[in-house]
């Protein structure tokens, strides 16, 4: 029974709230009352009985310390009257609070906001069930038709295996074309990512053998953009790749693969006939392992199917399939790369953490120090010890939580503009979302650190150091074993400021450097145009002359000033690229052959990309079928087949001639940025259109104009139409596009880091501001002493300056030291900049010892201006 | 509070708020006054400790309290006994006596 009798007064007590107080009050008013009037009627004066009654009575503090405490309602009464206080002191102190939770709401903000979305593009779970048993075989190679075939029939451990590879391509829509990016796979597909339909069906057995008809998989965003979320559209036709094709299925929202940018899968075509089957490799190969099939079982499965392989092909050295085999998992497979970006990133989102619980650490542990004064005197009057400990913990507790909740709302807003500012493709803006988990993350290191800071002078606290205070009040007490905290905390949050800016530096002036990049081309005032020329629509000789025709008229079309073709676009499109014979280095015959890519173009092209002749000719009218078989190579080509020779007149064979058609060398053309913005060129070699072996099935028309090169897009257009109405104009991009997208990459790793680097300085600034500026204040009376008895302003300014920047080069030193064996770490993500570059870190110690100045001499100069008299008398 | 009144052997002080509420409920001036003046003056009660006592046992339930006019018409917190706290008042009878009366044995010889 007691026990419950006991709860219902903790709950009647803290139901009663402000009346249990009232009630305790008026019970000590009327006891004191009844004492005076009993002195009273014993002769005494009123006033002398009313101090003897309250003298009787003792600390009233006290008292109704000891009141509650035995009501037992201890720490939740105390929460309030608490948080009460802690919301007065920060009203008394605005600066002090404003700072602390800006500091820490700029942390929690920017960490919640930057990790969600790493976490949308990089650590989500992959849309399909049992992730970690879908693995990709040896993902180094491209996998033939035969081979997939071949491979299906020996894998026991893998309930299905599939192949897929991309195969964008233009879809006519009533609107008009557009590039659907698209994965071709074959039928086992869906079985091994084991994600049913929204509507409709996924592939059939046989649909990607030949036969079959064409039929093709929506992802839910098409669906929803280009059909219109109509439930109709199963079974509807639609023109993909030239080609009628049935729509059989629309996959659920947020389904997506490989990537968000794929918006729908069709069957490959999978034919033991052609030349594709056993050709050149272009399938990934997927599986999905069998429950409960162990490690060794699976490596057994995989080195008997290598073993196999290599008894029925016949490798080079190069690519030998039956060695190096092993499986990866999909998400190994698909964000591998992009893993030491994401690293990077969470390494600087950690630090910025760090830095504004420092900072937040700092300033609570200096406002602490202030407080001594008032503790000692409350602790005199008798407040309890642990009582007053738990205030200051409250304090810091509130501040933590005042500074999540502002954190919170700066991390909506925070990533509504990272996902604008992103160049993500339309995919990715739709799986991402806030990450509250990250907040709570982010939220209980907050805590922690209220719950760190407050420890030290809690500590204090209950070692009883305080009572000594007393008549000291402020000056010392606290301030030597808080003073060391402190340097501690500044030294340690310029280290980290260092660690950011240095890095950011590193890598803005990487991005720098590949801005200046030479580009080997002029992108101003060019545009490309895509076309698309269906197999199954046009002839192989009809498509040839098209595309001839077409880069000889787009030449004579107003506002244009130069126009050419070529089967592949620099710096955004890759493939067609293949070993390289050249004649006079037997050295480097098959298989030791290096690898070139191979671009067709028309008359033309070179002059409207802006591309250099360095050597020789470039290709004319004449070098047409029937002629003498011409190429042109890049500089690094020749210089590096032909070291010390004239290119002129050598012969080659391109990957995609016949085995014996060798040509000549007429021209050799300046370097130019093939498929990536960094690294070094690989070799390419030129063919004119007329020579080409086949046509292909798509150009890039290039035109070069006077001004606004989108101007030119709109008589092109027509000029297309009119040469041939079945050809697509697939995309339009002027060049300048394609190169910034090429750089959006690293732009975007720039924006992250530039982000960064400010808010690391913002945050080690005001950190050091604070502590400086603290310590100045409680050492105002010995200023003040000091300054009557004749040290001038400027004494005082350089000692206080000199004081704060202690600890400021400190950190600067550390942070130094450990970004340069850090450094390391970000090399692959520098170009053309040493990870130990100068400028990089000698700028971020720079900046970082300039605002250690700024922050030191702020507070110096209100030291300087102390007047001795005031400073005696407040004492 | 001079030297010749001793302080209250730790732990009766409870003990004998209980044995003054057994006579009538009483506010919390009234109970140390009484407990004086039922000592002979012999025993001052820490007015301090009074109300930390009155809340102590409310929680363990022996007395409990309610606001109530007294003669003169002012309002005061009155504290009577429950049936618990009678319980409790001869439990720690008993047990007092039975150490008074060793301590006294003891202190005689």
């Amino acid at each position: 029974m007691r026990w419950l009798t006991d709860f219902i007064f903790r709950v009647r007590a803290l139901l009663g709230g402000r009346s249990f107080e009232r009630d305790l009050e008026s019970e000590f008013a009327f006891h004191l009352e009844m004492e005076t009037q009993k002195l009273m009627e014993q002769g005494m004066p009123h006033e002398r009985a009313r101090q003897e009654a309250r003298r009787r009575f003792g600390s009233d503090v006290r008292e109704r310390e000891r009141a509650r405490e035995a009501w037992g309602l201890g720490w939740i009464r105390d929460l309030q009257a608490d948080t009460r206080q802690a919301l007065r002191q920060f009203r008394k102190h605005p600066g002090f609070a404003f700072i602390s939770v800006l500091t820490l709401a700029l942390g929690i903000g920017a960490t919640v906001a930057l990790f969600s979305v790493v976490q949308g593009i990089m650590l989500r779970p992959l849309p399909f069930p049992d992730e970690d048993r879908v693995v990709v075989f040896w993902s180094q190679f491209d996998w033939r038709g035969v081979e997939f075939d071949f491979a299906k029939e020996r894998v026991n451990a893998y309930q299905d295996l599939a192949a897929y590879t991309d195969l964008t391509a233009p879809l006519r829509t009533e609107s008009g074309s557009i590039l659907l990016i698209n994965a071709g796979a074959s039928a086992e597909l869906f079985d091994v990512l084991s994600v049913p339909p929204l509507l409709g069906r996924t592939f059939a057995p046989g649909e990607d053998r030949p036969g079959a008809e064409p039929v093709i998989v929506l992802s839910h965003g098409l669906w929803q953009q280009e059909f219109g979320g109509d439930l109709g559209v199963l079974g509807q036709r639609v023109v993909m790749d030239g080609v009628s094709t049935t729509v059989i299925g629309v996959m659920p929202p947020g389904f997506f693969f490989p990537t968000p940018e794929y918006r729908a899968w069709r069957p490959l075509m999978l034919d033991p006939a052609t030349q594709d089957y056993r050709g050149n490799g272009y399938l990934a190969l997927v599986g999905r392992v069998r429950p409960a099939v162990t490690t060794g079982a699976l490596e057994a499965d995989v080195q008997s199917l290598a073993t196999a392989l290599g008894e029925r092909f016949t490798y080079p050295e190069a690519w030998d399939k039956s060695q190096g085999a092993h499986v990866i998992s999909i998400r190994e497979y698909l964000l591998g790369d992009v893993r030491p970006a994401i690293l990077l990133l969470l390494g600087a989102v950690t630090l910025l953490l760090l830095m504004s619980c420092a900072n937040a650490a700092a300033l609570t542990l200096a406002r602490t120090t202030d407080r001594t004064g008032e503790m000692s005197v409350r602790v005199a009057l008798g407040a309890g010890r642990g009582r007053i400990a738990r205030q200051v913990l409250t304090e810091s507790l509130v501040l933590a939580i005042v500074a999540a909740v502002v954190g919170a709302v700066l991390a909506v807003v925070l990533f509504d503009l990272l996902v604008a500012s992103l160049p993500l493709e339309g995919g990715y803006a739709a799986v991402l979302s806030l990450s509250w988990t990250v907040f709570a993350a982010a939220f209980g290191l907050a805590l922690v650190v209220g719950i760190a800071v407050a420890a030290v002078p809690v500590r204090e606290l209950l070692r009883g150091k305080l009572e000594n205070v007393k008549s000291e009040r402020s000056e010392t007490g606290l301030a030597r074993g808080t003073g060391r905290a402190h340097a501690t905390l500044v030294a340690a949050e310029v280290l980290l400021a260092v660690l950011l800016v240095a890095g950011a530096a590193l890598l803005i002036r990487s991005v720098a450097n590949l801005r200046a990049l030479e580009l080997g081309l002029e992108p101003e005032g060019v545009v490309a145009i895509t076309l698309f020329a269906a197999e199954e629509e046009m002839s192989e000789v009809e498509r040839e002359s098209f595309f001839w025709e077409v880069a000889q008229r787009a030449s004579q079309l107003p506002g244009v000033r130069a126009a050419g073709t070529i089967n592949r676009l620099p710096i955004r499109d890759g493939g067609w690229q293949g070993s390289v014979g050249i004649e006079s280095r037997p050295d480097l015959a098959f298989p030791q052959a290096p690898n070139s890519y191979y671009r067709m173009i028309a008359p033309g092209y070179f002059q409207a990309m802006g591309i250099e002749l360095r050597m020789g000719r470039v290709f004319d009218e004449r070098d047409r079928e029937g002629a003498l078989p011409v190429a042109i190579v890049s500089e690094s080509f020749a210089r590096r087949m032909w070291p010390g020779q004239d290119p002129i007149g050598q012969r080659i064979n391109g990957a995609f001639d016949d085995d014996d058609g060798w040509r000549t060398v007429v021209g050799v053309v300046e370097e130019t940025r093939l498929v990536s913005m960094t690294g070094e060129n690989p070799l390419v070699m030129y063919v004119p259109q007329g020579q080409a072996p086949f046509p292909g099935v798509s150009q890039v028309l290039v035109l070069e104009g006077d001004a606004n090169p989108t101007s030119l897009v709109p008589t092109a257009r027509r000029l297309v139409r009119e040469l041939n109405e079945r050809a697509v104009v697939a995309q339009v991009q002027t060049m300048d596009e394609v190169v910034t997208t090429a750089m959006a990459e690293p732009l975007r790793l720039r924006f992250f880091l530039m982000l960064f680097a400010g808010l690391g300085l913002v945050l080690g600034t005001v950190g050091v501001y604070g502590v400086v500026s603290y310590a100045v204040t409680r050492r105002q009376a010995e200023y003040g002493i000091r300054m009557a008895l004749g040290a001038t302003a400027g004494h005082v300014l350089r000692e206080v300056v000199r004081r704060g920047m202690v600890p400021v080069t400190m950190g600067v030193t550390g942070g130094v030291v450990i970004t340069v064996i850090l450094s390391r770490a970000v090399g692959g993500f520098l170009y053309e900049v040493a990870p130990t570059d100068p400028v990089s870190l000698g700028l971020a110690a720079v900046v970082l010892l300039l605002s250690g100045v700024v922050a030191a001499v702020l507070p110096a100069w209100r030291a300087g201006r102390v007047s001795p008299v005031d400073v005696l008398r407040s004492e | 509070m001079g030297k010749d009144r001793p302080d209250l052997i730790k732990g009766t002080l409870d003990m004998l708020i209980l044995k003054t509420l057994s006579l009538e409920p009483m506010h919390g001036w009234g109970i140390s006054e009484r407990i004086q003046q039922m000592s002979g003056d012999a025993l001052r009660v820490q007015q301090g400790s009074l109300y930390a006592s009155l809340h102590r046992l409310t929680r363990e339930g022996w007395i409990k309290s309610s606001w109530r006019t007294t003669e003169h018409t002012r309002r005061a917190r009155y504290y009577a006994l429950t049936r618990a706290g009678r319980k409790q008042l001869g439990l720690e009878t008993e047990h007092w006596l039975r150490l008074s009366k060793g301590v006294a044995r003891v202190m005689a010889t």
